[in-house]
């Protein structure tokens, strides 16, 4: 077995034991956390893809955080991002995983809007939005893979004095 | 355009499994640039033959890193792929005649450690898990009215001591008699699993930081490589050192090492085996010889010592800051909360007086009783009676009663080093049999210590007959029921328990149903006090759930 599941077993069995915090708490938790923790790695994710290929720019806007314990980052929108009209959500899948039912949702959208046709029609025989992902790939996890150590730092640390002034202030 | 779909939401934590967080094939990768380099650098260098050669060697050493780093880039961080990919390593040394063959084998050795030290840190993650599904259990039993206010008040706490003190002082008295002392320590500070999670981080990343200086060390192929593996390994070493210490403290204990193991880990199934084992030894010895108490403390204290080694703990893999914080936490409420739980002692004792005793009077008169009317049916010309017939007749006078009590004690004083003595004798699986027998198992160690060698093999060839068959539930039963007659000669008076005694020797109802019955009528008689202790803990957990409603009133 190797080291990354005894990890993320201990991680979701923290993530899970967060949610069972008084809602008080929990709400004081998800500010905190959302402001110091995933507003960074949020914008590490901005980075990420504002460098990343032609696609993949417009979705450094769509990049959102949320109150949360944990941090949690969302990224997608119903707003039309490029000419085709393919909105974040069609875009984001695909360039994060590559292929599947929504790539090739969003792997069709794209490349009709590069070809300049309407978003209907043209084949399928295309599922992967590779050529789009830019040579880093992965913009969100990755991102997370190389923020992993420092962002675990600091929720950890965010968390405690969050935990320790909640408790000071019932008592 | 209608647009049907849902945006991506990336859970940092919960996520965890989709992005890299272990660093071993980063390091390896590491690795391999550093060696690139290196090897640039030698090939600029390389004008003499013996600089050639060098730059061949380490170009050697970086190719078969090279593979190394590839062969864990491909598997991810599967730690058995990387130890074949060491190998690899090791072979490509060797095949260059280096002079890292030594190395290279400590090193893969040192790789298989670490490995081993995964493993353990896997089952410790999840022996916390455990914990704190059993602490919840246990919250359950509070009673339905209480139960959602203890889970929250359980969930909310960062497990230091003072959130402890704070918010269970009202519920403690109650709580501990349920959870022990530890387990309510155990089952706070699980129930958020910071503190586990920390301590696998640190863990993985310590862990990771010596491999990258082993294999960097191993890829300069100088005398630093020596000393890099050299201190991975007396790291290792002194993990040698503690599973010694700890082997040694679960033998005196007669509870497995894997149980000391999973109590330091914060298991506390585990911790409560350890303390019942603990108080069991120290009864055994307080028994054995009046005013030698202090020593059973002392090896109380040792444990509790133990539990405490939390830098080892680390080492090990297991949740080194749980572990300390854990014991932190016993120690601390040991201190502040002395007064529950010498309440909570004295009513565990109450109900498990009669079971822990060993030498009871009941026990000893049903015992002379059985093996006089056993030598009167012996001595009757029926071969076929047995000493069910002659009970009823047999009477025990005081003598005989004292003769066999003596035998019992004696028996018991002698236990802990018959014990010892039988320990290289039998295997492994007897020897724990014995030791869950504990002191009552007294009088059939004593015997297989004096007996002969063809009767202690005969011993050991029926007790793998027995595991085989798997006859140990009927033990358990018939072991119940001895455990409910001593009950009931402690609880209900001598008088009961010869009832008992007398009715399993007229064979009018065997023992398990005639045991099932005075289980019942001690039930009966406790009633009350439960029904009580219950009302007790449900009136606590409401009066709790109002002060925390007045403390967070806006």
């Amino acid at each position: 077995m190797p080291i990354r599941s005894a990890f993320g077993d201990a991680a979701r069995n923290a993530a899970r034991d967060l949610r069972r915090l008084p809602s008080q708490a929990r709400k004081v938790a998800g500010k905190e956390v959302q402001e110091r923790v995933a507003e960074p790695l949020a914008t590490e994710v901005r980075q990420a893809y504002s460098s990343g290929s032609r696609m993949a720019q417009p979705l450094s806007a769509q990049v959102k955080t949320r109150v949360n314990a944990e941090p949690v980052i969302s990224v997608g929108g119903a707003r039309k991002l490029v000419s085709g009209g393919g909105s974040g959500r069609n875009l984001v899948y695909g360039l994060e995983f590559g292929s599947g039912t929504r790539p090739q949702r969003a792997e069709r959208l794209i490349r009709n809007a590069a070809r300049g046709r309407s978003s209907r029609g043209g084949s399928r025989t295309r599922r992967s939005t590779a050529q789009f992902a830019g040579e880093g790939g992965h913009y969100i996890f990755g991102t997370f893979s190389r923020e992993a150590e420092r962002t675990y730092d600091r929720w950890l640390g965010v968390l405690g004095v969050v935990l320790e002034e909640w408790e000071q202030s019932r008592g | 355009m209608a647009d049907k779909g849902r945006d991506l939401t990336a859970r940092f934590v919960t996520d965890t499994d989709q992005f890299h967080t272990d660093k071993a094939a980063a390091g390896l990768d590491d690795v391999a640039r550093s060696a690139d380099r290196a090897d640039d650098n030698l090939d600029g260098l390389g004008k003499g033959a013996q600089l050639d050669n060098l730059a061949r060697d380490a170009k050697t050493a970086d190719e078969a890193l090279d593979d190394a780093a590839r062969a864990a880039d491909k598997l991810d961080d599967n730690l058995d792929d990387l130890e074949q990919a060491l190998k690899d390593a090791e072979r490509e040394l060797k095949a260059n005649g280096d002079a890292s063959d030594d190395l290279g084998a400590k090193l893969r050795d040192a790789f298989d450690r670490a490995k081993d030290a995964a493993k353990q840190a896997r089952e410790a993650s999840d022996d916390v898990g455990d914990g704190l599904s059993n602490a919840k259990d246990r919250v359950k039993e509070f009673g339905a009215e209480g139960t959602d206010t203890a889970r929250e008040v359980a969930a909310s706490f960062d497990g230091s001591a003072s959130s402890i003190v704070d918010g269970f002082q009202e519920v403690a008295a109650n709580a501990a008699a349920a959870f022990g002392p530890i387990g309510l320590a155990v089952g706070i500070a699980a129930a958020v699993g910071l503190g586990a999670l920390r301590a696998e981080q640190e863990r993985t990343r310590e862990e990771t930081n010596r491999l990258k200086a082993a294999i960097q060390a191993l890829e300069s192929g100088t005398t630093d490589a020596d000393t890099a593996t050299r201190e991975y390994l007396d790291g290792l070493e002194d993990q040698g050192k503690t599973l010694q210490a700890l082997k040694k403290d679960a033998d005196a204990l007669g509870i497995g090492l894997d149980v000391l193991v999973r109590a330091q880990a914060g298991n506390r199934d585990a911790i409560d085996e350890v303390t019942a084992a603990t108080e069991a030894y120290v009864r055994a010895r307080d028994e054995q010889s009046n005013g030698q108490g202090a020593l059973g403390f002392a090896l109380l204290e040792s444990v509790g010592q133990t539990l405490g080694l939390s830098e080892a703990t680390a080492d090990l893999g297991k949740n080194a800051d749980a572990a300390r914080e854990t014991t932190k936490l016993y120690q601390e409420a040991l201190g502040q909360t002395s007064e529950t739980q010498e309440r909570a002692r004295e009513t565990q004792e109450a109900y498990s007086q009669a079971v822990t005793d060993f030498s009871d009077p009941a026990g000893a008169y049903q015992e002379t009783v059985q093996a006089m009317a056993q030598k009167t049916a012996d001595a009757t010309k029926d071969t076929t009676d047995s000493w069910e017939d002659y009970a009823d007749k047999t009477g025990a006078s005081l003598t005989d009663v004292n003769d066999t009590l003596e035998k019992q004690v004696q028996a018991a004083e002698n236990w802990k080093s018959n014990m010892t003595r039988l320990a290289g004798q039998v295997s492994d699986e007897t020897l724990e049999y014995l030791a869950k027998l504990g002191p009552e198992g007294a009088p059939l160690v004593q015997q297989l210590v004096d007996a002969s060698d063809e009767e202690m093999a005969r011993f050991e060839d029926l007790m793998k007959r027995r595991a085989a068959s798997g006859v140990d539930g009927v033990g358990t039963a018939l072991l119940d029921g001895k455990t409910v007659v001593a009950d009931a000669g402690k609880t209900l008076g001598e008088e009961f328990a010869k009832q008992l005694a007398d009715s399993i020797a007229r064979g009018s109802d065997d023992a398990v149903s005639a045991a099932k019955k005075i289980r019942d009528r001690i039930k009966e008689v406790y009633a009350d006090k439960i029904t009580q202790t219950v009302d007790v803990q449900e009136r606590s957990l409401i009066r709790q759930e109002q002060a925390m409603a007045l403390r967070n009133r806006p």
